[in-house]
């Protein structure tokens, strides 16, 4: 029954890895080391064709992530410019406010209460005006800050430049 | 060994200096969002402000023009409003009718 059988495979009493065959020089086998399988033309040529197919696939990433960058690009510069003209003329417009709130503050509102302040007395003794008066609201001006006395109107407080 | 092609850092460097150009403008433009949006809430402040300053003025020019009316039977208040007049022209209060005057709001 034995002789039917080939022998067993002996077992490799060395369990380092062996080395990568040399794919390059395939032919070169030196007596004493164990042959390995040539690395055959057609496989050389094809992982040529593979290297040149993810070389081709790669550029063409690269091109469209330039082609859409560049799109973004373009679309946020346009919106950098709508958005800078936005910008500029709200700063325009709120320095025109506030230039019409300082010119309220400085000329219109002390000679409103000025005024308001001769209706009132004048209301005081006269009744029937004093209802007129009181059809109207308050000014809503803010209060001066402590310790600040009123300035003097010119015309009113002063004779007129 | 076939050498990359030229065309390959050509490409890479384009690529590089859309993403550095795309950040660049990206900055920009959220530092122009915040811009916006702090002066969106100081543009409400004053315009607020201004509707205040509009109302007070229209006040104004309705009690100038009521103590007009009164002034024409009370030689009182003509004396009152008087020193007034040429307050009311700087200011551009119309003492003609009871409408407020135009170009008030900026």
């Amino acid at each position: 029954m034995s002789e039917a059988f080939p022998p067993p495979p002996e077992a490799n009493p060395d369990p380092r890895p062996k080395p990568a065959p040399n794919v390059s020089s395939g032919t070169a086998a030196s007596p004493g080391t164990p042959t390995t399988p040539a690395v055959s033309e057609w496989d050389v040529d094809d992982l040529k064709a593979a290297l040149n197919s993810v070389r081709q696939n790669v550029a063409i990433a690269i091109v469209g992530l330039i082609v859409v960058l560049a799109s973004v690009n373009v679309l946020l510069f346009h919106q950098l410019a709508f958005l800078n003209t936005q910008v500029q003329e709200m700063l325009r417009s709120q320095k025109q406010m506030a230039g019409f709130l300082e010119d309220h503050r400085t000329n219109g509102a002390p000679y409103y209460v000025r005024f308001m302040e001769e209706m009132d007395q004048f209301g005081r003794t006269h009744p029937d005006f004093a209802h007129v008066l009181a059809r109207y609201p308050r000014f809503q001006l803010p209060e001066l800050p402590p310790g600040m006395t009123r300035p003097l109107l010119p015309g009113i407080d002063t004779p007129a430049p | 060994m076939k050498k990359s092609s030229p065309w390959s850092g050509v490409l890479l460097a384009v690529l590089v200096l859309s993403v550095l150009v795309n950040i660049a403008l990206c900055y920009q433009y959220m530092k122009l969002v915040g811009i916006a949006r702090r002066g969106a809430v100081f543009t409400r402040t004053l315009q607020e402000k201004v509707e205040r300053a509009n109302q007070d003025r229209a006040v104004l020019q309705a009690i100038a023009v009521e103590s007009l009316k009164y002034a024409r039977t009370n030689r009182e208040m003509f004396q009152v409003v008087q020193p007034f007049f040429p307050t009311f022209h700087q200011l551009g209060i119309n003492l003609n009718s009871n409408t407020p005057a135009a170009g008030t709001q900026p």
